[in-house]
């Protein structure tokens, strides 16, 4: 199993810019004298969702402070690049950190970033794929070229040439079907998301290793990546109460970012988004802040937020049922900077070592 | 008036029948060895002309499928001769004599639904019984008939009645000196296994292969019985007893313990179907030879193209051998046609039957087998 | 956007389904799997074994008692929703896995998607069917005064279901009735639909695994033979049973002999076309519900008997059938399938019949239908011209369900006929499929089998209908006037 850490970049209330990167800093250093595998970072515009908008920036700084810790993106939003500046950038940090980072690419989902990039979010999702491919071809053949409706240029040849051959790993964020099934028929891991029931993960990634297969690829050789938030504390009721109120804040401060109602019913690849949002006023009968506080009690329950022991079950329901064995855990939710850190340090000493056992075990019994 | 004078002053009889030689005086081996296609054709072309004139019916159906006479012309074009698929048989009398002229109605046992009825006069009997005679010559070879004992695991002909199976099965007892087992519907095992062992000449034991094997389970619950030299022949197939249905190597497995066979060599499979004029018996390598004026075609399941000898296919006959109706069918079978000798000295064609097609069932509508709630294995 | 795969890219692999045991995911532990063969595929199910029952034993079976009706309605009307979209997981891979385990064109698969879809979704039509069959929307969560007393229909508690395998959608159907009768439901999948059940189940758990609906559902599969299988039924408190005889014997023969077995067996229906019909419409409605499903339905239409000169009918029919083939998409048919329907197509020419066929479909016109019990399926529609309708009669029995009829306005002159003879739904053609609110199934109210109703009498101080006075029996004894009782 892989464990990393999200280093979100939230701009919490009561903190200011500077305090959220000193903290960034220093979970990062924490993380890897922990023995964490990797920090994973977010890419946010215009909101205090995250401090990041450009992670690849980000991703520089923390490479450069730790030696081993890898990094990667979670995701890089690419409608909003230039596919050539975005390949030399990841292929420049990859050859600075001798190969220690790793691409997460996704499409967008935040109102604001479109119309202050002029990005036609109906077309988000075919940008994201034509400029992965234009990045994949940069980095592996000796010139680059495209012509197409949404880009044109002439054949460059793209400087620097990643460390890592023939690139380093790239990951893509999935929700929809629709991008479970153009990934798998690539062959791409995934990120999944937090916020979904086990079984519904758990069918994204039976729909993926479907798809996989019918194009040739090996599923089983597919590192998804699960995002999930973590506290650990003496008991769930303290770790839940540590962490609701800035998980609630946090959730607030996206949907007001967020493709907003009225633009997602426009938009047919947004669908998945829109039903999410539905489903959650319905389980809430009508009452919108009844089904988000509804959601956000049922999110506490799904994610690793408890005792030891409890994140332990957690995670090994988590194995059970969807097979991911690759956790990307952020604690920033925790509120400060000491219970971060020492929640940090529970979760490594007293749950990832169990965790590793009983996956282990299962795995030897499989 | 001279000798010459006399004589043509007579009728000349016509010779026997090229087919009627066929059927009974020809040596079965010898005629095997030849196989002759164009005989084959020769006799079929004279059987389709005679259904054509004398079956409405069927010259209906000819002309409706296009099929003309003319073209019958070479053995590849025996592929064409229209075929009329044996469930007809279960909707109407299909005739090609008078009904007055018909001497047995023969019905089969219904295992699939409805019975197929098929009407045979004397002749077409005759010859049924002169093919089952030529098969059981691969078994008894030159034995005559009271050195043979049959124990016979169903009725006599006059008990069987209709039924076609148990109809063929009894007319053993025509030839051979034969003891019935089933009397007034009532079969008991250990009366047949008593029968054969009272069996002083060549033992020979025949029928269903579920009814064989409660024979043979009857004889092991004794401690099993010892003829060595015995004969078996199965027939009919497993039909409503499917649940206790072996495999055909366990099956002999089975009768190799109960009666303490040499070897499996005489233990064979006869194959037959109420729609069909023609029996055939296994060789002593398990191969049931085809009479050579009987045609089969195995065709596409798919197209319904014939298929050449050796591919597996829906099997189809053409039997000039029924004169009263025409035995030109399309069978619910899958199985091969092979050509080539064989080790037991008859060359030729032999056929093997793989399977039954599969019903055709509308799943929560299957009236008679329930194919959907037992299909796990 | 929306990738149908088609059977061609998909893997020859047989697929792992699970058990779903209230609201768990239960995959095979012992190792001692059943595979099952499908129409085009395999699967392997865990064995249905003591573990299976001791955990159905522990399920609390009035567990949905006390959950308003409205709030199971509101759970599978959210969950509908998923199924609606295309943006959901489960609904892909369910399309994908018809197509690929049960032979469906991808349309027939979508379709199939969107119908359970649609039946989670009408929560609204459900409140109707409840008040149609039980006699109130309310009367399962609330005590509904009904003459001179009270009923309230509760769950009969441990409702096992042993589904068919023609048509998806009727799986669905079943389990839906049992919950929105608060039922505990275990669902036993078919063999030739093993995985609509647990499809079902597991759309649940997408949604919430600890919702009571979810907890109360689980989907399973086992073989007759099954020790735990015929103690689970024997322990039921009420028995539905689709599918052929083989199934219904099995489930009455196990069942407990007071609990009811709700009996859906094999069925036919047939079409009649009188001779005032208008001939477009029909031969729409016909094409339609010969397409569906491939006639393997019920209430597929399998037969047309049509009064006077069929070829304006046969004409119409050939160009619906085309079209409806187009949209529908034909059940990929497996070579012993063709085959029959080849072999049914000379048996009708031989016995005059006359033929025609398009790429998925065929027409036979003859006379006199033969034995009604023999049909090769694959689209095939008989058409029997008759001198009047009446002749029809004598080809229905009770094993007859759907009898569609054109034109509408001459089905007052043969429903009575119709009825006795023994079919039990009369509809237009076209809508074969669609059993509307108030309707029947199969001659019977199927929610009455799943629930008990209970009544409180009223008490002697209300007088009883046709009396002036309290019911008091003793005074009336004394009095010797006990016949101004009444009763």
């Amino acid at each position: 199993m892989k464990f990393g850490v999200f280093l979100t970049t939230a701009y919490y209330p009561k903190w200011t810019q500077e305090e959220v990167f000193d903290n960034t800093g220093v979970y990062a250093v924490e993380a890897e004298r922990l023995g964490y595998d990797g920090a994973w970072l977010l890419e946010h515009h215009f909101t205090r969702f995250g401090l990041t908008p450009h992670p690849v920036t980000l991703a520089s700084y923390i490479l450069g402070k730790t030696t081993t810790l890898r990094v990667g993106t979670a995701v890089c939003v690419l409608p909003f690049y230039h596919p050539l500046q975005m390949a030399e950038q990841v292929a420049m940090v990859d050859q600075l950190s001798n190969g220690r980072f790793d691409f997460g690419v996704g499409r967008g989902s935040y109102q604001k970033d479109f119309e202050a990039f002029g990005v036609d979010p109906s077309k988000s999702h075919v940008i994201m794929r034509e400029w992965l491919d234009i990045i994949k071809r940069a980095w592996t053949e000796d010139a680059v070229e495209a012509h197409s409706e949404l880009i044109d240029f002439p054949p460059v040849p793209l400087y620097p040439t990643p460390r890592v051959k023939p690139h380093p790993p790239i990951y893509v964020v999935c929700e929809s079907p629709s991008s479970t099934e153009w990934v798998a028929s690539q062959g791409y891991p995934m990120i999944l998301s937090w916020w979904l029931e086990r079984e519904a993960i758990r069918a994204q990634v039976e729909l993926y290793d479907e798809v996989a297969r019918s194009h040739g690829h090996d599923p089983s050789k597919a590192e998804h990546v699960l995002s999930a938030i973590a506290c650990v504390a003496d008991s769930q009721t303290e770790a839940k109460d540590q962490i609701r109120d800035s998980l609630g804040w946090w959730r607030k401060v996206a949907k007001e970012a967020f493709l907003q109602f009225e633009q997602l019913r426009k938009l047919d690849n947004y669908e998945f988004v829109l039903r999410r949002w539905e489903d959650q006023v319905l389980a809430g009968q009508g009452d919108p802040d009844a089904g988000e506080r509804a959601t956000l009690e049922r999110l506490l329950d799904l994610n690793l937020i408890g005792t030891p022991d409890e994140c332990v079950e957690k995670i090994q329901d988590i194995f059970d049922t969807t097979g991911v064995r690759h956790f990307v855990v952020g604690f920033e939710g925790a509120g400060d900077r000491a219970r971060t850190l020492e929640s940090m340090r529970r979760f490594a000493q007293e749950v990832i070592p169990r965790a590793h056992e009983g996956v282990g075990t299962r795995i030897g019994v499989q | 008036m001279t000798t010459t004078e006399s004589l043509a002053q007579h009728e000349v009889l016509s010779p026997v029948s090229e087919l009627d030689r066929l059927i009974f005086t020809e040596h079965g081996r010898e005629a095997a060895v030849q196989d002759d296609e164009m005989l084959r054709l020769e006799l079929v072309r004279e059987s389709v002309a005679h259904h054509l004139a004398q079956c409405s019916a069927y010259a209906r159906f000819a002309e409706q499928v296009g099929f003309d006479f003319d073209s019958l012309a070479d053995p590849e074009a025996l592929d064409y001769v229209p075929q009329i698929p044996t469930s007809a048989f279960k909707r109407s009398a299909i005739l090609s004599v008078p009904a007055e002229q018909t001497a047995k109605r023969c019905t089969s046992s219904g295992t699939q639904g409805t019975i197929s009825v098929v009407y045979r006069d004397r002749f077409t009997i005759e010859r049924l019984l002169g093919s089952t005679r030529r098969g059981l010559e691969l078994l008894v070879g030159d034995w005559y008939e009271d050195e043979i004992h049959v124990v016979n695991l169903g009725p006599d002909q006059a008990e069987a009645g209709d039924l076609w199976f148990a109809y063929v099965m009894s007319l053993i007892g025509v030839d051979y000196p034969t003891h019935h087992a089933v009397r007034a519907g009532t079969f008991d095992p250990h009366e047949a296994l008593t029968s054969l062992s009272q069996a002083t000449v060549f033992p020979v034991l025949a029928g269903a292969p579920a009814v064989v094997m409660a024979v043979a389970e009857a004889a092991l619950d004794r401690g099993g019985l010892s003829i060595p030299h015995l004969a078996i022949v199965t027939a009919g197939g497993w039909k409503r007893a499917g649940a206790q249905r072996i495999a055909r190597g366990e099956f002999n497995e089975l009768l190799l313990r109960a009666f303490d066979l040499e070897n499996t060599c005489r233990v064979r499979d006869a194959f037959n179907q109420v729609e069909l004029n023609t029996v055939m018996l296994e060789c002593e390598h398990h191969r049931k030879h085809v009479p050579p004026w009987l045609h089969i075609t195995a065709r596409s399941l798919r197209t319904l193209e014939p298929l050449p000898y050796g591919e597996q296919g829906l099997l189809s006959y053409l039997d000039p051998s029924a004169s009263s109706y025409p035995c030109f069918i399309l069978a619910d079978d899958v199985g091969t046609v092979r050509r080539g000798p064989c080790d037991c000295g008859w060359a030729g064609r032999t056929l093997e039957i793989e399977r039954r097609l599969d019903r055709a069932e509308s799943w929560g509508c299957a009236l008679k087998m329930d194919r959907a709630w037992g299909g796990s294995r | 956007m929306n990738e149908v795969a088609t059977p061609a890219t998909m893997p020859a692999t047989a697929r792992r389904v699970p058990f779903v045991l209230g609201g768990r995911r239960i995959e095979s532990t012992s190792g001692a799997d059943v595979v099952v063969q499908t129409p085009s595929g395999e699967v392997c199910f865990p064995a249905f074994e003591e573990s299976a029952l001791l955990e159905i034993d522990c399920f609390e079976r009035q567990m949905l008692a006390d959950v308003p009706l409205q709030e199971i309605l509101s759970f599978l009307n959210r969950v509908g929703k998923h199924w609606k979209s295309e943006e959901y997981s489960r609904r892909r891979i369910y399309i994908r896995q018809l197509q690929e385990l049960l032979g469906y064109s991808p349309q027939a698969a979508a379709a199939e998607a969107d119908r359970i879809g649609i039946l989670l979704t009408a929560h609204a039509r459900m409140y109707d069917i409840v008040a149609a069959e039980l006699g109130s929307r309310f009367i399962l969560d609330e005590w509904i005064a009904r003459e001179e007393a009270w009923v309230r229909a509760f769950p009969r508690g441990l409702s096992v279901h042993v589904l068919p395998g023609n048509v998806p959608l009727s799986g669905v159907i079943s389990i839906v009735r049992a919950l929105v009768t608060k039922n505990v439901c275990i669902a036993k999948a078919a063999s030739a639909d093993p995985i609509t059940p647990s499809a079902l189940a597991l759309s649940f758990l997408d949604v919430d695994p600890a919702h009571p609906v979810a907890r109360a559902t689980s989907a399973v599969y086992w073989r007759p033979s099954d020790p735990a299988a015929i103690q689970l039924v024997s322990q039921a408190d009420s028995v539905c049973a689709w599918g052929g005889q083989e199934a219904i014997s099995w489930a009455r023969r196990h069942a407990g002999d007071d609990v009811p077995v709700l009996s859906f067996g094999p069925k036919r229906s047939v079409a009649l076309v009188g001779r005032d019909a208008d001939i477009v419409a029909a031969a729409r409605g016909i094409a339609h519900d010969v397409v569906l499903y491939d006639q393997r339905a019920c209430f597929s239409t399998q037969r047309v008997f049509a009064e006077g000169d069929t070829s304006r009918l046969v004409e119409g029919l050939r160009d619906e059938l085309d079209e409806h083939c187009r949209l529908i998409g034909p059940a990929s048919q497996s070579d012993d399938e063709l085959a029959r329907v080849q072999l049914a197509r000379l048996e009708d020419t031989f016995h005059g019949a006359v033929l025609e066929s398009g790429e998925h479909w065929t027409i036979v016109v003859q006379r006199c239908p033969p034995d009604a019990s023999e049909h090769p399926l694959g689209r095939v529609l008989y058409v029997h011209p008759v001198e009047s309708l009446k002749e029809a009669y004598s080809f229905i029995g009770p094993d007859v369900q759907t009898v569609s009829v054109a034109p509408w306005a001459i089905l007052s002159q043969h429903r009575d006929a119709l009825a006795r003879c023994g079919a039990s739904r009369l509809v237009e053609p076209g809508l074969s499929n669609l059993f509307r609110i108030g309707a029947t199934h199969d001659a019977v109210n199927p929610l009455q089998a799943l629930v008990r109703m209970v009544a409180v009498e009223a008490p002697a101080a209300v007088h009883g209908k046709g009396m002036v006075v309290a019911v008091n029996q003793t005074e009336l004894l004394k009095a010797g006037n006990l016949k101004d009782l009444v009763l």
